[in-house]
């Protein structure tokens, strides 16, 4: 069964692009949010069991983002989706309870490969 | 993934944020603490970084990386850049800017990105870094174990898998040191093991299905016992390019496979022992596997076609005047690439018919009660070897006593027909040439591409065209076509020495001519009342010596209207095999496609629509 992803990201750009990926493979896109805060309320509102997270947004970052989600559903699956070079912020997502991370630019095979692990979790 | 649809969004999205940057970079200059502005100029080359790798602009990329690491470091150095460093980096974004409009169409920046990007890491590096602490490691106390992960070497960010790796442990007991330790892993030091001392409860197994489920790990060595995880073909699904003329000839040697295995049967049937028989058998079954999986090789989903529809919608909509949208599902249907080149225009003039004169302007469809905007639905669903795509829209749907008084003035069909037809039936009139198309002849459909060349596409291939309406409401057409590349039952006749084929869907009648002089001039005869014309076969493939003294008629239809096509001979029927027609034959319009026969002659499928 797939589930529901809500899919965070600031720019428009990289939102379809994974957006794209998701909806071939068949999950369910619940919605979008373009930074830390919208994806909390947005959290609150879908109920989504899988969230893909950029880390660096405008108005709340993604690692910030992350543990104010986690504390409302510790359950919660969580992707960052780190850029080149950003090793030490991903780390610190994972720290903060992320499950797992997928690089820019994306590999769909790669992306694929994460979600459909989580999706199975 | 096909990337240029994200081009244009790509140029959009950077060129703002270039905006941005200079913008804030004049605010830097007035006050260099400004730590939003940092913050945003910092957050702005990221993106398009991101962006950049994404379409795989290296150049661009590799230029935002380097000015987001200078950014990353005033921004969390402390250190207040001086007016004359802020002034420097300028240049940076206006390369940055030059590389974007380049890739865009401008003419090449003489930039030199190498030195450019190596003078932005010197300016990053006199910024002061952070110091970073050592922990010392906490004595053991109760039962550790050694815990030694291997990641791939093709994974991206593995020194932030082997992090993954540390967390994973943390949950499984207590980490008393590891080997790179957190903090090397931040600074990147990393070089494919790490290796952790565990004080934990958990099994060795446990342990290792833990770890092993962590994306990127191949290996996982718990105290005694090692686990090795099975290499991952990294690209599943791998696709590959080839010439779409070379899937062709292989489609059509494999046609001439199967047309030689049948002629080997046919030659081996009474001499044939049980053994030969059976391998005959396995023989046969390879040979058909071949052919299905060149059939699915061909396949291509619907979406390669759907892709191009709302572009029809919007167009349509602007040049009537209408608001249209339109909404699609099924495109993950998978056709025949041949079938589906064909479906093109015929599905592309259905869309612009229910723009054109399904629906309603925008002022009618308030009157009525509907929205604005007009909906188009293109439902495609696989049904066995089939594929329905069914065309609907909310418009006016059809007038069925508007196409019975067209029809009955155009003589198609008289009053009493048209009296006795059932609604269902009138709506297919709309495919009688001259009814189909309007009277409103606009730029979008007045082409003279109408229903009529339609049905005979969808017929063409093997398929069938379903038209259903309520007034006032919708208007649904259907398209029944075959997945793949039909088996065309064929009649086939002769020319003078030629043989040809014609498919017998497409077949009204066939008789023999009658050479009484009354009825029979050169180019008219006349049958059933109506005088038709009548067309030599040698007009399809001129030949010497032509004897034109045939008396077999086929009846068939074109846009004109019924024709004679009179032919030598009819050898009988055949099933078949329908390949592409090759260059230069291909644009043909009255060659269906070629088929092979046991003797090795070509056999030409015609397709009657279009032979006079």
């Amino acid at each position: 069964m797939m589930r529901k992803i809500l899919i965070v990201d600031d720019a428009i750009f990289m939102r379809n692009y994974i957006k794209d990926i998701l909806l071939e493979e068949g999950f369910e896109v619940a919605g979008e949010a373009e930074n830390g805060e919208e994806a909390i309320e947005k959290f609150k509102q879908l109920n989504p069991e899988i969230i893909t997270m950029d880390i660096v947004m405008p108005v709340m970052n993604g690692i910030d983002a992350v543990r104010e989600i986690l504390k409302i559903n510790s359950g919660v699956k969580i992707v960052m989706c780190s850029a080149l070079g950003q090793e030490a912020l991903v780390m610190e997502a994972i720290e903060a309870g992320a499950a797992d991370f997928i690089t820019k630019p994306f590999k769909k095979a790669r992306v694929i490969d994460v979600l459909k692990k989580l999706n199975s979790a | 993934m096909d990337l240029e649809k994200y081009r244009e969004l790509f140029f959009t999205e950077s060129r703002e944020y270039i905006e941005t940057m200079f913008n804030l970079l004049q605010k830097l200059s007035g006050d260099s603490t400004n730590k939003t502005a940092l913050n945003e100029i910092f957050r702005a080359a990221h993106s398009i970084k991101g962006m950049a790798a994404s379409m795989e602009y290296k150049d661009i990329s590799n230029l935002a990386h380097a000015i987001e690491n200078l950014f990353e470091k005033l921004r969390t150095s402390g250190d207040i850049a001086t007016d004359d460093q802020i002034k420097e980096i300028f240049p940076y974004i206006e390369a940055l800017d030059s590389l974007i409009r380049h890739e865009q169409g401008e003419a090449k920046p003489s930039v030199d990105i190498y030195s450019l990007i190596n003078k932005i890491e010197s300016q990053e590096k006199a910024a002061t870094a952070k110091k970073t602490e050592k922990k010392p490691a906490a004595p053991a106390k109760s039962p550790v174990l050694t815990l030694e992960a291997s990641i791939d070497t093709a994974a991206d960010a593995p020194a932030a898998r082997a992090y993954m790796v540390i967390r994973k442990a943390k949950d499984l007991g207590k980490v008393i040191s590891s080997e790179p330790d957190a903090n090397q892993l931040r600074e990147g030091k990393f070089y494919g093991t790490i290796s952790i001392n565990l004080e934990t409860e958990f099994s060795e197994e446990a342990i290792i299905d833990a770890i092993q489920s962590i994306t990127g790990v191949i290996k996982v060595t718990a105290g005694t016992r090692v686990a090795e995880a099975k290499k991952k073909k990294e690209f599943r699904d791998q696709s590959i390019r080839i010439k779409g003329s070379l899937l062709d000839e292989l489609l059509r040697e494999t046609g001439e496979l199967i047309i030689s295995q049948i002629q080997l049967k046919q030659s081996l049937k009474n001499r044939i022992t049980q053994e030969q028989e059976l391998l005959f058998e396995g023989f046969t079954q390879r040979i058909s596997n071949l052919k299905n999986i060149i059939f699915s090789i061909r396949l291509l989903p619907l979406k390669f076609l759907t892709d191009r529809l709302p572009r029809v919608i919007l167009e349509s909509a602007q040049n009537t005047g209408k608001q249209a949208e339109i909404v699609i599902s099924g495109e993950d249907v998978e056709i025949d690439r041949l079938v589906l080149d064909s479906l093109h225009d015929p599905l592309t003039h259905i869309l612009r018919n229910s723009v054109a004169h399904g629906i309603e302007h925008p002022d009618e469809r308030s009157k009525r009660g509907k929205n604005q905007k007009g909906m188009v639905e293109v439902r495609a669903r696989r049904i066995g070897e089939f594929v329905e795509i069914e065309i609907q829209d909310d418009g006016q749907g059809m007038k069925a006593g508007e196409l019975k008084a067209k029809a009955v003035a155009l003589g198609i069909i008289t009053e009493e027909q048209a009296n006795k037809m059932p609604q269902e039936e009138a709506y297919y009139l709309a495919c009688a040439p001259g009814l189909s198309t309007s009277e409103n002849i606009d730029s979008t459909s007045g082409r003279g591409v109408g229903l009529d060349v339609v049905k005979n596409s969808v017929e063409s291939l093997g398929g069938n065209l379903f038209i259903s309406s309520t007034p006032g409401a919708k208007t649904s057409i259907t398209l029944r076509i075959p997945i793949n590349l039909s088996i065309i039952k064929s009649l086939i006749i002769r020319v003078n020495s030629e043989h040809l084929a014609i498919p017998i869907a497409k077949i009204e009648k066939v008789f023999e001519l009658n050479k009484n002089g009354d009825n029979f001039t050169k180019n008219l005869y006349e049958y059933n009342g109506k005088m038709l014309r009548i067309i030599p076969g040698s007009v399809i493939i001129p030949q010497d010596n032509v004897r034109d003294n045939g008396m077999v008629g086929i009846l068939l239809r074109s846009p004109r209207g019924e024709y004679i096509l009179k032919v030598d001979e009819l050898l009988g029927r055949m099933d078949i095999y329908v390949t592409p027609v090759p260059k230069p034959l291909s644009g043909i319009k009255s060659l269906l496609g070629v088929s092979i026969t046991g003797d090795g002659k070509p056999i030409f499928l015609l397709d009657p629509y279009y032979i006079e």
